[in-house]
């Protein structure tokens, strides 16, 4: 047998998809409030989400359309930054969802089909009563937008700043996510990847994914020597 | 409190409440064991360890005074066994200490207030069902193998037991193998249940369950597990979580099946292993049309090799396990042959009768 011999593990490790109940919130609850209650026939029919690298963003979004989904609406998560070189026509008709969340709007903008489409699919949206998120990396005034109509719709909902987290914020999210892996993550050993690790936490997260699945595969322990070991730090 | 009992009465109680205690203890109470006497003869045996419960019923010869005592569990147990058979057991409680008389012996104990010793919550049991006591131990026995030991998910560190109309199963997985087994149980749920068992209380209510068809009655609770045969009452906290889904892993469109005959592969797996790596345990096995070649070697250079006929034909696949997880399901296999489905080198392998049965076992490889 090779040094290299490893057990591999099964798929047993539990899903961490992006809902709000592992979302924590920090300065943001009014956000998540506004967002978890934008369906109800009093909710807000836009939301605007603005804020920087790392801060959760798309973790909103995607949360909205998997509680769209349990309350059994349609909804479609939109993430530009891998949709920006097909042409628009995933637009169309999508007044007939309850709810669309598009992810990184800045990755269209001055790409003129795209803004057109995008302008004709908010008003369509509009008329019909559908809910929009869009999320973007700075405020409605600050986005380079070329088509005017557009910019002027986009500052027409309820615009929130997605504020980060502080570090003990990051601490209990990162536990946080890793319970609902059903991982139990020392403190120790959560302020070390914290310390060590990227800064954003949905690189953190996908740190944790790659935790999960080698100590399933070596059935050890979350300590540090073993995260150094698995991350190759 | 003063009560007499023969041995043979208070020994099966005993021992299996006994197993309930653990050795170490952050509680001291949690050491002993509550004897509860009462005017009807009746004697109940109680130990804890906070997360499983079991009470064991038995009846005295005599009872002079009722009343109740805590005494260490192990010390009291190691008494009645060594005893002779037959023996008269005379309990009194003199002075705040425990005292055991039989023939020309005298034990005297130390006891702890009855006041401290926890009981678990009498939660609020919203389903309650009947099985027959085999089936049950049938399936906690077809899977118990395959639990977690010490997993940093609390979820796998025990067995799901899953209920619903007429079927009965339950899941066990450690992350390198899982095993499921169903059965068809008279039983109406709805909507279905779904608990996990601690690792510790699946261990001790399979000690409780004979094979019979008497019933066992299952009361399920929020966080709760309650079993009732006859004479012990069992109550388990439940782990507060998901199990995995266990469809998720169950591998679907192998496309090589063969079959073995079951103790014949299982004599061939274990004397390879003699020879594996120590610590990885792994084997590689060479899949032929009609052959089965089974290899090992270790750090020392060592090697085994063996050939076992086996129902084959298709394309030669070689695949590598660790060996101890396939002898744990060929030892519980319920069949004279095994029928095993493999894809590729880096894909589980399902394991189950010929044709599939009430179990199925999966096997992830190992890369060697």
């Amino acid at each position: 047998m090779k040094p290299g011999a490893a057990q591999l593990p099964l798929g047993v490790g539990m899903r961490d998809d992006a809902t709000f109940a592992n979302f924590l919130p920090g300065d943001n609850a009014a956000l998540v409030e506004a967002l978890r209650h934008q369906l109800d026939d009093d909710g807000e029919p836009f939301l605007l989400l603005w804020g920087g690298e790392g801060v959760g963003r798309s973790h909103l979004l995607q949360a909205a359309c998997h509680a769209a989904g349990d309350r059994d609406r349609r909804a479609l998560y939109l993430p530009l930054s891998e949709l920006w070189h097909f042409p628009p026509h995933m637009l169309e008709e999508i007044e007939r969802l309850d709810l669309v969340a598009i992810d990184d709007l800045d990755r269209v903008l001055g790409r003129k089909r795209w803004e057109e489409g995008l302008f004709h699919a908010f008003n369509r949206l509009r008329d019909a009563g559908k809910r929009l998120i869009i999320s973007a990396p700075a405020a409605p005034r600050q986005l380079p937008v070329t088509l005017p109509d557009l910019a002027s719709r986009l500052t027409w909902g309820m615009t929130f700043h997605v504020k980060r987290l502080d570090d003990e914020g990051r601490l209990e999210a990162l536990k946080l996510r890793a319970r609902v892996r059903g991982m139990q993550l020392p403190d120790e050993v959560a302020r070390y990847i914290l310390h060590r690790g990227p800064r954003s936490l949905g690189e953190l997260c996908q740190a944790l994914e790659t935790l999960d699945r080698a100590s399933l595969s070596a059935q050890r322990k979350l300590t540090i020597p073993f995260v150094k070991q698995a991350l190759g730090w | 409190m003063k009560f007499s009992i023969s041995r043979e009465a208070l020994l099966r109680p005993l021992a299996l409440v006994a197993g309930v205690v653990e050795r170490r203890q952050t509680l001291p109470v949690l050491s002993n064991v509550l004897i509860q006497v009462d005017e009807a003869q009746q004697v109940a045996l109680t130990g804890t360890d906070l997360e499983v419960e079991l009470i064991g019923r038995t009846a005295a010869s005599q009872v002079e005074a009722p009343g109740a005592v805590t005494v260490p569990a192990r010390k009291l147990m190691d008494i009645c066994k060594s005893l002779p058979d037959q023996a008269e057991l005379h309990f009194a409680l003199e002075e705040g200490r425990a005292v055991l008389r039989s023939g020309r012996s005298r034990f005297t104990l130390s006891t702890l207030p009855v006041a401290e010793f926890p009981s678990i919550e009498e939660g609020q049991g919203s389903t309650e069902l009947s099985l027959p006591r085999g089936t049950l131990k049938q399936l906690i026995d077809a899977t118990a193998f395959a639990m977690a030991q010490q997993d940093v998910r609390y979820y796998l560190n025990g067995m799901l037991l899953e209920l619903k109309d007429n079927l009965v199963r339950t899941v066990a997985t450690d992350g390198h193998r899982l095993a499921v087994c169903s059965r068809p149980a008279d039983i109406q749920v709805a909507p279905a249940q779904k608990l996990i068992v601690p690792r510790k209380g699946v261990l001790e209510l399979a000690r409780l369950l004979d094979g019979s068809d008497e019933p066992v009655t299952l009361t399920l609770g929020a966080s709760h597990v309650r079993a009732h045969t006859g004479d012990f009452t069992f109550t388990s906290k439940l782990v507060d979580g998901k199990f995995p889904d266990y469809e998720r892993v169950v591998p679907r469109g192998g496309d090589k099946v063969f079959l073995a005959d079951r103790a014949e592969l299982r004599q061939v797996l274990s004397r390879t292993s003699i020879l594996s790596n120590e610590k990885y345990r792994g084997v590689r096995l060479l899949l032929e049309e009609g052959n089965l070649r089974v290899m090992a070697n270790n750090p020392e250079q060592e090697e085994a090799e063996e050939n076992v006929a086996v129902e084959y034909s298709g394309n030669t696949l070689e695949i590598g396990f660790n060996v101890g997880y396939l002898i744990d399901v060929l030892n519980t296999v319920d069949d004279e042959r095994v029928q095993m489905t493999l894809s590729d080198p880096n894909s589980s392998a399902l394991l189950e009768q010929p044709g599939g049965g009430d179990a199925m076992y999966v096997v992830m490889p190992m890369r060697l």
